[in-house]
């Protein structure tokens, strides 16, 4: 059961938010309690082992940060750091420890089998935002209710946005009766159906495209491997931001607004541009948690040290997606691309603004290759590919396209492209939002095609559920 | 209008055009799975795996006293042909024992056939489990709505109109690859003779996966407690390419056999009966698929062969609701 299923959708959603409202009316605490219980069914039905680390997490930070907001100057220096070394810590051993081992050749000492818990790296930047909020007095201590609540809220903890704890002050320290918002709740619809729509309808499209692609034993043309790169580029655009719309969507009907995490990416004309507008959350967590503390290790930054704070910070971001050598190249190439981008701003010369926009866009594509690719090697291949190393023209139209539906889901997969640079995004359209008969319409129809495509395709897993 | 008039509105247009969907669906019932059709839409299919999938439910049970499985070696042969059984053509292009195994399996949980024929071809055990995301059980309410659904109706729509040519008939067969001629089969051959030739390997078609010869068992096991009777066929391989690879077809066959219910028929078209069959490039359409001509041979065989066995007590037979 995740965001875009039927059993999400019309059981777990509607029952969720009935069942908060119902037992809030009761007491206050009794909907925090059907929140937190609901939370941990979905997150177990993600991966039930997950469990035991999700609520270790909550309950050691929820004491740290207690702790933090009462203690002396010194003391919560230290158990900040404590915090921050624990947080990190489990991310390492759990995520990362077999990459470490496997890097000084000890990978026969990595403990297999158990997995990633889902959602490890999203909430474990979670706490570290809390307990740095607790340290610096911008946000008061939970209480342990409201922190589990705060830790488990389902709407992000598989996938993000990565909120902090004033995100969710409509939830939190509750004392009377939650009260259905409609303005917000009609605005949640909104969104989740688009972000439905954006999963089922368009990044299943595009990912039929993108892992024929990838999958195909044999060396792709030119042609063949631009369209699988761009497939997956926009795959990822819809997948990813299609689940941050479902999320921020469901989260509106709990009266919570959580942070938009993405705006129009791919219409970004420069690579600074697109990390302000590609998954905005992590993005902000880069700048304020990683790149600034670099930046301050000395006490008068240059522009040099600067640029070398942006690679490292890009590198770690790079490495936070993944335990893998594809997602370290991918984190440093975008730090050499946020330099480069830098170092010619600084110059003043004039750039065409749409030769800037092809330029990233071109090197987007080109980067998430890498995101995509099993290995360096499989990425080598496709960049082969893509220069045409195997031939340029041949498009295999039968593996790629295939009958009707395939036609129609290339055909969507290159309408989804051309509306990434025309349309405006989800969070655009619901900060328009006024209430209209042909809205909902509109709207009641878009939900019914996004369930035609549900019960059509084997739903695949989201990209970012794997991070 | 208010917010709260806004949802309203829209999950009223959401459920209406759900149920209206869910509702033309189920009359049209394109698969035969409601009943409301005795002659479903399998006159166009799309989507084979899905179709041949959801036919197995209803329409292939309550229709059908015999099942002939196989890849797509096996997917012309025209069935209808055989009089003294009838046998629904479940081959699949591409397919492999598993997911034939799911229509068979399905068919025989349902009614009790007379016979399962299993054109047993290496390919069908060279990958194991479903080769797509199609044939769940899930795929059950893509009945109620789908693409895959709405382009059948379509394609049945302009095959009843004649706007479009259908490849298959009721019984499973189609001729989807005809009119192929024998010069381009000839080159097709010889190419891939000459490769085999070169590369003094087995082709990647005799690898056996890992758990397919599990799927033919729990299958022909399936088929036993259910009192169906087997009948197991090697199609017939061009000569000078199973001369070839006669070792390999050998050593496969030896592999595969044993499994088998000490029972089963065997027509072997790879015997010196066939011979000129074997020999005829006109026969077959590329290195591997029969032409419609030498299928159609290959029919009457079956059909003379299951002739010649009584009428097993208990089966399907007559229970037809097919016009």
């Amino acid at each position: 059961m995740s965001f875009g299923s039927f059993g999400l959708t019309f059981v777990f959603l509607p029952l969720s938010i009935v069942g908060y409202y119902g037992f809030s009316r009761v007491a206050p605490k009794m909907g925090t309690v059907w929140l937190i219980s609901a939370s941990l069914v979905f997150y177990a039905f993600a991966g039930a082992r997950g469990l035991p680390y999700l609520v270790m997490s909550a309950l050691g930070n929820w004491l740290l940060g207690s702790r933090i907001a009462s203690s002396s100057a010194r003391l919560k220096h230290v158990l900040l750091w404590c915090g921050l070394a624990g947080n990190i810590s489990l991310l390492l051993v759990v995520k990362y420890s077999a990459f470490f081992l496997e890097v000084v050749d000890l990978g026969r000492f990595a403990a297999g089998g158990m997995g990633v818990p889902v959602g490890i790296s999203f909430y474990t930047l979670i706490q570290v935002m809390y307990l740095v909020d607790c340290f610096e007095g911008l946000a008061t201590p939970n209480s342990l209710l409201d922190h589990f609540l705060f830790s488990s809220f389902f709407p992000y903890i598989t996938m993000g946005p990565l909120v902090r704890a004033r995100d969710m002050k409509e939830l939190l320290r509750r004392d009377e009766p939650a009260k259905l918002d409609n303005d917000l709740a009609a605005q949640g619809l909104e969104l989740f159906v688009i972000g439905l729509f954006k999963k089922a309808v368009v990044a299943q499209s595009c990912a039929h495209l993108a892992d024929t692609g990838w999958g195909l034993a044999r060396n792709l043309t030119m042609v063949e491997a631009w369209v699988t790169t761009l497939a997956f580029t926009f795959e990822l655009y819809f997948d990813f931001s299609g689940y941050s719309d479902m999320a921020v969507g469901a989260a509106r009907f709990f009266g919570v607004k959580l942070p938009l995490n993405f705006d129009s990416p791919y219409k970004a004309r420069s690579v600074i541009a697109f990390w302000r507008r590609w998954h905005i959350s992590l993005s902000s967590f880069i700048t304020t948690y990683l790149y600034t503390p670099f930046l301050r290790m000395r006490r008068r930054p240059t522009f040099g040290w600067a640029m070398a704070s942006t690679i490292l910070a890009m590198t770690i971001a790079g490495l936070w997606h993944g335990a893998a050598w594809t997602y370290v190249v991918f984190g440093v190439l975008h730090g050499v691309g946020l330099v480069v981008n830098n170092v010619w701003r600084k110059t003043k010369w004039p750039f065409p603004s749409t030769l800037g926009w092809l330029l990233t866009f071109l090197f987007l594509v080109c980067t998430l290759v890498l995101f995509r690719a099993s290995s360096l090697a499989v990425a080598a291949r496709m960049f082969g590919a893509m220069l045409g190393r195997h031939g340029v023209s041949g498009f295999d139209q039968d593996l790629f396209v295939g009958g009707a539906p395939g036609a129609l889901r290339a055909a969507i997969a290159a309408a989804a492209g051309l509306a990434c640079f025309t349309f405006p995004n989800a969070d655009r359209i619901s900060s328009a939002f006024t209430p209209s008969v042909r809205r909902a319409v509109g709207l009641g129809v878009l939900a019914v095609v996004a369930v035609i495509f549900m019960n059509s395709l084997a739903a695949k897993e989201f990209i970012y559920r794997d991070f | 209008m208010t917010s709260r008039r806004f949802m309203v509105v829209a999950f009223a247009t959401a459920l209406c055009c759900v149920l209206s969907l869910a509702a033309s669906s189920y009359l049209l019932d394109a698969y035969g799975l409601f009943g409301r059709r005795a002659h479903p839409a399998v006159v166009a299919y799309r989507g084979e795996r899905t179709t041949k999938y959801l036919l197995s439910y209803k329409y292939i049970p309550e229709n059908f006293d015999s099942l002939l499985v196989g890849a797509s070696i096996s997917l012309n042969m025209d069935t209808k042909k055989i009089s003294v059984s009838r046998v629904y053509n479940a081959s699949i292009s591409g397919a492999n024992i598993f997911e034939e195994g799911l229509i068979a399996e399905n068919v025989m949980a349902r009614t009790k056939l007379d016979w399962l024929v299993v054109c047993l071809h290496p390919y069908l055990t060279m990958t194991h489990g479903r080769r797509t995301e199609y044939m769940t059980p899930d795929e059950y309410w893509s009945a109620f709505g789908s693409i895959g659904l709405f382009v059948l109706e379509a394609s049945g729509f302009m095959a009843r109109h004649g706007l479009a040519e259908d490849h298959h008939n009721e019984f499973g067969d189609s001729n989807y690859r005809e009119g192929l001629s024998a010069e381009q089969a000839q080159r097709a051959m010889n190419a891939y003779v000459a490769e085999r030739e070169r590369s003094g390997v087995p082709s990647p078609n005799f690898t056996l996966a890992p758990g397919a010869l599990d799927d033919l068992v729990r299958m022909l096991e399936t088929a036993k407690h259910a009192g169906t009777r087997i009948l197991l066929v090697y199609p017939p391989i061009y000569k000078a390419r199973f001369d070839v690879e006669r070792n390999d077809w050998e050593r496969y066959w030896a592999r595969v056999r044993p499994l088998f219910p000490a029972d089963t028929l065997v027509i072997d078209f790879n015997s010196s009966r066939f011979d000129a069959m074997r020999s005829d490039i006109s026969n077959f359409q590329d290195s591997g698929h029969l032409d419609r001509h030498c299928a159609d041979q290959v029919v009457l065989e079956i059909a003379r062969t299951l002739s010649a066995q009584p009428r097993s007590a208990g089966a399907n037979i007559g229970r037809g609701v097919m016009p």
